[in-house]
């Protein structure tokens, strides 16, 4: 670059400089904004929300313990289901209000379970069917070993349509982590 | 006769029974064979034993991460191991709960199932101390379980061969119905087509047999029509020389004439005469039949008719030493009634006839009129003649039929009766009658009392 340039041009280059500058911090604050923070778990993490979402507290994911999850509002619902023999009653949170309460922006859903296991679902499923994350089966929390900590239990027993092998294979246990796309 | 052989062959029976139960076969085997893959399709998202194999592949890792504790006990192997066995302890427990494996598990598997189960309770309370802090608990456990890893290997292969041979036999079975359901289609065809070239080939016969009757029924119309117009013109034919045989024969009668020749002048009339009425009782009865009567209907007193008939044969029944009467109608028989008079006095004179000509001398001859019914008034002429013979019974409207009197001294020609049965008939009415050999006949008729325009039956 050459170096006679004349002081009017210097100037023009310090303003382009300084709108950069102006429109960068800009940006910077805004995007600060619209990431807002969750308040951040007390005990034991059980559920991660990764992706597409706007409400965070732990970096760029939202985690959950079992009371924040149960702040969500705590819902029943009793169906059969195709792993286990019977009807039980399921209780914990809608996933559309977990997907609420992270502002998800995706369509898509990849729900990712303790042994590796994932699935994916589109949004409109969850607004459609309200598919629980469930906590407690009968009113026992479950563990890894009874297929929890959570599991996504449709209402299959309302949805005839819910029986098939798809919806099956959306019904994810030992689910650990959401992912919105 | 078209009826008997539509129905009645066994062939066409046995056809159409047969197409009737391949058509039943063929709609089961379908339902059958539907409800068969709708079954092959339910439950298929596990019908592999998958499940089985993951048992085997989470016994694995909860291995490996055992081994991993063994080689050094740090927090982060802890946590690991023990979610890596609540994981496999949680695939094993629920295994036969899951559908398609109350199927795929034999004894074998279950028994497998059973003790690895009973392994892993043994380490449950070591586990659950590691989960809360006491690592150390965890040492020892790879060499208790290691042994048992061909176990987990064994399930998960027999499993999986389990169920590799349901689906084998399934599709096998499905195959058999599968062909079982073709040979039924095409014994459905075959049987079917079979009937329906039976039932084409019946159709065409019946329709060449009713093709047939019919030109036979045209025929013998025409020559029904070709004979009574030449009965009709003979008769005309015949009562022009008649008359002149008569005329003739009655111009001698009243001439004087030797007593051997008057006697046969005499014999001409008789014969001429009964030649006569022979010959115009044969034409009414062609008229009838034709259908060239018209009828004239006009207000008819029917104790009237009795008396005018009575008259006209007077001298007939004194001849033969018959008495008749006629008695007197009851108060609820109507005294006029509208009919066609001539047709009635010739139906009445017939039976009155009749009535003379074959009764017994010294007999009685008697005539009532009475209402049938409140729309139906009924003549009867009642003799004491020698009756009809029971085998004669069913002849007697019969046109030619003398009952087996032609031998007898009695005038006629048989065809009396016919007469009077189509003129009833025209006039609506109907005939009958009962008779006893040796007692006597009685004939009556019924005609129907057409209302006036007043409302009642008299004009």
């Amino acid at each position: 670059m050459q170096t006679d340039d004349g002081p009017f041009m210097i100037q023009i280059r310090s303003g382009v400089i300084f709108f950069l500058a102006l429109s960068l911090s800009v940006l910077t604050l805004t995007s600060v904004s619209l990431a807002a923070k969750l308040a951040p778990p007390t005990g034991k993490v059980l559920l991660t929300v990764q992706g597409l979402i706007s409400m965070t507290n732990a970096g760029q994911t939202a985690v959950f313990d079992r009371q924040q999850l149960s702040a969500l509002g705590l819902h029943t619902l009793k169906t059969s289901n195709p792993f286990i023999k019977g009807v039980h009653t399921f209780e914990g949170v809608y996933l559309s209000d977990v997907l609420k309460t992270v502002g998800a922006m995706g369509k898509t859903i990849t729900a990712l379970a303790i042994d590796g296991y994932s699935s994916d679902f589109p949004v409109s499923d969850v607004l459609k069917y309200k598919p629980l994350i469930a906590m407690k089966r009968d009113g026992k929390v479950m563990r890894v070993r009874t297929k929890g900590p959570l599991w996504i239990v449709y209402p299959i027993d309302q949805f005839e349509n819910l029986k098939s092998e798809r919806f099956s294979g959306r019904s994810i246990w030992q689910l650990i982590t959401l992912t919105v796309k | 006769m078209i009826q008997k052989l539509y129905t009645r062959n066994p062939w066409t029976l046995f056809l159409g029974v047969l197409t009737a139960s391949f058509l039943l076969l063929v709609v089961t085997s379908l339902t059958f064979l539907k409800s068969n893959q709708e079954g092959l399709r339910q439950h298929s998202y596990d019908e592999t034993g998958l499940a089985a194999i993951q048992v085997r592949l989470h016994y694995e890792i909860f291995l490996r991460n055992l081994a991993a504790v063994e080689a050094s006990v740090l927090q982060g192997n802890v946590d690991e191991t023990v979610v890596a066995f609540d994981i496999l302890f949680e695939r094993l427990q629920v295994l036969p709960e899951r559908p398609a494996y109350d199927k795929l598990l034999d004894s074998e598997t279950l028994a497998l199932r059973q003790e690895l189960l009973a392994a892993l309770k043994a380490e449950m309370p070591r586990i659950d101390a590691a989960a809360d802090g006491e690592g150390g608990q965890l040492v020892g456990m790879y060499q208790r379980l290691l042994p048992l890893e061909h176990k987990a290997a064994r399930l998960g292969y027999r499993t999986v061969q389990v169920a590799s041979e349901r689906r084998a036999l399934a599709t096998q079975n499905l195959e058999e119905h599968t062909t079982t359901f073709f040979w039924i289609v095409g014994g459905f065809i075959v049987s079917g087509l079979i009937f329906t070239i039976v039932i084409f080939r019946q159709l065409k016969t019946q329709h060449k047999l009713t093709k047939s009757l019919r030109r036979s029924r045209d025929e013998a119309e025409q020559a029904s029509a070709v004979k009574s117009q030449f009965l009709s013109h003979m008769s005309h034919e015949f009562r022009t020389p008649m008359n002149a045989i008569l005329g003739f024969a009655q111009l001698l009668d009243m001439a004087k004439l030797e007593k051997k020749h008057q006697k046969s002048v005499k014999q001409i009339l008789t014969s001429g005469n009964e030649m006569l009425s022979l010959i115009n009782q044969v034409l009414a009865l062609e008229h009838i039949n034709v259908g060239d009567v018209k009828l004239d209907p006009t207000p008819v007193k029917p104790k009237k008719v009795l008396q005018e008939c009575y008259d006209m044969l007077r001298t007939q029944a004194a001849e033969r030493d018959v008495q008749v009467q006629i008695i007197k109608p009851d108060q609820a028989t109507v005294s006029v009634f509208v009919t066609d008079h001539l047709r009635l006095q010739q139906i009445v004179f017939c039976l009155l006839s009749n009535a003379i000509n074959y009764n017994r001398p010294q007999g009685t001859v008697s005539m009532f009129v009475e209402m049938d019914s409140d729309t139906d008034i009924k003549f009867s002429i009642q003799d004491t003649g020698v009756g009809i013979p029971l085998d004669q019974q069913d002849n007697v409207f019969q046109a030619f039929n003398r009952l087996g009197r032609e031998a007898q001294d009695i005038q006629g020609t048989g065809v009396g009766l016919t007469i009077a049965q189509e003129l009833v008939k025209l006039l609506g009415g109907s005939i009958h009658f009962t008779s006893i050999p040796g007692q006597g006949s009685t004939f009556w008729i019924v005609l129907p009392l057409i209302p006036t325009k007043n409302g009642d039956y008299s004009s």
